[in-house]
């Protein structure tokens, strides 16, 4: 085997999508002109230099119903009888949208009811604040979506892909957590510091993954904590969870602190089955570890209550870190408790992939994109509660190729080289587990 | 000179509401405290020294009319003589250039000044003195029938091309000499096109007359008791008239489709409904005329919006308030929002601005229908209502308002709005307390606000 070709054209290239659309910061994250030569052995020369985020506008959806509240309209109708919104306006039904979600916007119309959306936000016809585009970062079968949801005032999610040396897959999520000052920030810089620690480089296992996290706690330590005008509390410090995933072509290899998640996908029975790799740092984890019900465990006050986070106040760093044998086929997705809330366990995530991701297997041929943002889409419709966050990518390789099918051992070792291909780069490094600091260049 | 211009932002707008609605609640209240930027300071003049002719609208100028009744009741008292006294007043306040008219009523109306067949004079040292000498000629007889006196105000002001129409309409008696249909038909003609204060002399004219045409035509009512007193309060009325330096202000309120304006009022300086005045000006704004504004002056609004209920977490733009110069053009924005969201303790706290003015329209209720009552001999309906104002004013620091109260019951407890009616109390303090019942009282701004969701 080689290095799968389904991953993007540029295999070290990296980018991040900030907690605001517009941040302009997330695109400084490549390598400054000047820098050393990035990338380890295997970089195929190529530069960190960071593409433009491709965010894209959904676009109108439906037919024959109101584009405002999804009633039904009957014939001819200038108006929807049940909200009064005109019918077959700028965002009324379209071409598109192919029975998938509702979408959240589009550009200028306001999607309930197609009204102009005025320049302070609002439509100027039905008065709902428009929510902006889903910020999605295309790139072919790898790709990631965000959005504020509907409660919070900003987005506070940030989200990075990239890829090792090998061409694998590097997805990074981190949650801002709202009750410390500038989480954005804190967020926006654990994103970039963790990609920026994998991508374009050799990829060795775990170590990587438990130094990219320390790289993102030192990055978001390093935030200022004052100048948040959403902030009004005494103190703090920028905090955020992390959730780090590299899908090489036989595992997944994963690491988190706090509450965002990785899922891996797997078909089961012509649909996907999902579980859950990672572990949440949260009151609610431990309640379920203690036998409780995820669902009861999750309702409960407090029961979002992270136990461990990255920041300058974070408890000792200890993430957790896993391995899971994978295969072609399989797709890994790396996602916020905004989007997971909404499908708190193994079963639900599975019945919503099922319900949203092109059935199995996961190939180069993924629309990562579309589908990265009819999930982010779907978590707003089903309320928005929190920043909405999905990253993911399929496991590389051709499916079918007979040595990756379901025999893969139970447990990587705990330590894990991965096992890569005598053409792919051989780890420099066997075991740059303290390495964060040992960048890029060297 | 050129006012108007030059000011970056000739009006500030805010809005204090709790923006938070429970689920399925659908009606968003809202004060929004609406201000003329004083910009007088920023001129090396000072604002002492050039209030009247820097006022004047570059526009056109201004017209002041002034309406004196000579019905044959004016020839009581000391009301005639006062009512000269004070329309000699007035025409000294009148700045120089300022287009001006007097006008005599009765059952009919005629022109006092220019008495030559010009339809205004513009203010002068010799016209001035010429407007004095016909207003001392005037002699009282006749009837009173209102409408032909504004007809005639409204007649002279459309002749003049002028920016700024303001009236003083002095009466002493009841509108009795015609069909209430005719100046109800003679107001709304009116309406927009000047602006009139209205004040009753004595204690026979109705407070409700007086206040249908200052309410239609964006003026004050008030009782003066004493015609002594007529001279300075129109010295001060055209003096007030003159400072309005930004003519002809609408207030724009937009809503969103499928909305209702359940009421615009005006609850400060004092209460001015306006919510039957409005007139469509898109397919969802209307325009509600404001008249004339100071330099530095500032009035609140409450606006009460019925909108259809979002879903919690959705964030609706439930009414945009916006301030159209007498040029078309916006000079501020204030917006009022609806968040709907399933935490109790965010919707049920009621923002304290919406809250104080709430109580200041019900207690401007309370003594207009308790003295009603009173006025119908329904003793027991008067004392309930006039207690309540009492109570009210107590709660709100009304102090003014309860000592007008005072002097028409005998309150025994403000707190417990128990009060007795006082059978001596006399007809001025039952007009006095009327006219000046929707007077209201600003919060203090060093409150705290308990909702904080402006």
């Amino acid at each position: 085997m080689s290095v799968p070709d389904p991953l993007p054209a540029r295999p070290d290239t990296l980018g991040a999508v900030g907690a605001d659309p517009h941040d302009a910061d997330v695109d400084v994250l490549a390598a400054e002109p000047g820098d050393a030569e990035p990338g380890g052995p295997g970089s195929g020369g190529a530069t960190g230099s960071v593409e433009p985020i491709d965010a894209r506008a959904a676009a109108p959806g439906g037919t024959g119903a109101c584009g405002a509240c999804g009633e039904a309209l009957r014939p001819g109708a200038k108006f929807c009888e049940a909200c009064g919104a005109p019918a077959g306006g700028p965002g009324a039904p379209g071409p598109g949208g192919g029975g998938g979600p509702r979408p959240v916007s589009a550009g200028g119309a306001c999607t309930r009811c197609g009204g102009e959306v005025g320049d302070d936000g609002y439509c100027t016809a039905c008065g709902h604040r428009a929510l902006e585009p889903v910020t999605v970062d295309d790139r072919g079968p790898v790709a990631s979506a965000t959005h504020r949801g509907r409660r919070h005032e900003r987005n506070e999610d940030a989200v990075a892909l990239g890829a090792t040396a090998e061409g694998w897959p590097v997805l990074v999520v981190s949650d801002g957590v709202s009750a410390s000052p500038n989480p954005h920030l804190a967020s926006a810089a654990a994103v970039r510091a963790a990609a920026e620690r994998l991508a374009g480089r050799p990829f060795t296992g775990e170590a990587d993954v438990a130094a990219a996290v320390a790289a993102a706690q030192e990055a978001a330590s390093a935030q200022p904590a004052d100048g948040d005008p959403l902030w009004d509390g005494d103190g703090g410090h920028p905090a955020c969870t992390i959730v780090v995933a590299v899908a090489t072509d036989r595992a997944v290899v994963a690491a988190n602190v706090g509450d965002a998640r990785v899922h891996m996908l797997r078909a089961r029975d012509g649909d996907w089955a999902a579980v859950q790799l990672t572990s949440d740092d949260s009151l609610a984890a431990r309640a379920v570890a203690a036998g409780e019900d995820p669902e009861v465990a999750l309702a409960s006050p407090g029961g979002h209550t992270l136990i461990a986070w990255l920041g300058a106040d974070a408890p000792e760093l200890a993430p957790h870190v896993v391995t899971r044998p994978a295969a072609a086929g399989d797709l890994v997705v790396a996602d916020s408790d905004g989007l997971w809330n909404y499908a708190p366990t193994d079963d639900s995530f599975g019945a919503l992939a099922a319900e949203l991701v092109p059935p199995p297997p996961a190939t180069g041929d993924l629309p990562a994109a579309e589908v990265a943002e009819r999930l982010v889409t779907w978590a707003i419709g089903e309320g928005g509660a929190d920043n909405v966050t999905v990253a993911l990518a399929p496991v590389p390789g051709e499916p079918g190729d007979a040595d990756t099918t379901p025999t893969a051992p139970k447990a990587a070792p705990s330590t894990a080289s991965i096992p890569t291909e005598p053409d792919a780069a051989t780890p420099a490094v066997p075991d740059a587990a303290d390495g964060p600091e040992d960048e890029e260049g060297t | 000179m050129t006012d108007t211009q030059g000011a970056p932002a000739p009006f500030t707008a805010e809005t204090f509401q709790n923006q938070y609605l429970a689920a399925g609640a659908s009606v968003v209240d809202a004060v929004v405290t609406v201000a003329a930027t004083d910009d007088t300071a920023g001129d090396g003049a000072g604002a002492a020294d050039q209030p009247v002719a820097d006022a004047t609208p570059a526009a056109g100028g201004r017209a002041e009319i002034v309406v004196i009744d000579t019905s044959g009741s004016m020839g009581s008292g000391r009301k005639m003589p006062e009512a000269k006294a004070a329309a000699r007043a007035a025409v000294d306040t009148i700045e120089d250039g300022v287009a001006f008219a007097i006008v005599a009523g009765s059952h009919q109306a005629w022109m006092v000044w220019p008495n030559d067949g010009r339809t205004l004079a513009v203010a002068s040292p010799a016209e001035r003195a010429g407007a004095q000498q016909a207003i001392d000629a005037l002699q009282p007889a006749g009837g009173t029938a209102i409408s032909t006196w504004l007809d005639l105000a409204r007649q002279l002001f459309a002749s003049a091309n002028v920016a700024a129409r303001h009236a003083i309409l002095l009466t002493d008696g009841r509108n009795e000499s015609e069909p209430g249909h005719r100046l109800t038909a003679a107001i709304d003609q009116c309406r927009g096109l000047f602006q009139c204060d209205c004040r009753g002399v004595g204690v026979d004219w109705e407070v409700e007359e007086l206040r249908g045409i200052a309410t239609a035509l964006l003026g004050t009512v008030d009782i003066v008791a004493d015609p002594a007193d007529l001279a300075d309060d129109f010295r001060s009325m055209i003096g007030a008239s003159q400072a309005r330096a930004l003519p002809d202000v609408k207030l724009r309120l937009w809503a969103p489709q499928g909305a209702t304006i359940e009421s615009l009022r005006q609850v400060a300086p004092e209460v001015l409904d306006l919510t039957t005045t409005g007139t469509p000006s898109g397919p969802l704004t209307q325009d509600f005329l404001l008249g004339g504004w100071a330099r530095g002056e500032s009035r609140d609004y409450h606006l009460r919006i019925r909108v259809k209920p979002g879903e919690v977490g959705d964030e609706m733009l439930a009414g945009r308030v916006s301030l159209v110069m007498a040029d078309g053009t916006v000079a501020t924005q204030a917006l009022v929002k609806a968040v709907w969201t399933d935490d109790a303790e965010l919707s049920t706290r009621m923002d304290r601005h919406v809250a104080h003015y709430t109580g200041q329209v019900e207690l401007a209720e309370a003594i207009q229908s308790g003295l009603a009552a009173a006025k119908a001999g329904d003793t027991k309906t008067a004392t309930v209502k006039l207690g309540r104002a009492a109570q009210l004013a107590h709660e709100s620091g009304h102090r003014d308002t309860l000592k007008l109260l005072a002097a028409v019951v005998d309150v025994d407890d403000a707190e417990s709005g128990t009060v007795r009616l006082r059978p001596d109390a006399g007809k001025a303090a039952e007009m006095t307390l009327d006219t000046r019942s929707t007077r209201t009282v600003r919060l203090k701004p060093d409150e705290p606000d308990p909702a904080g969701g402006s």
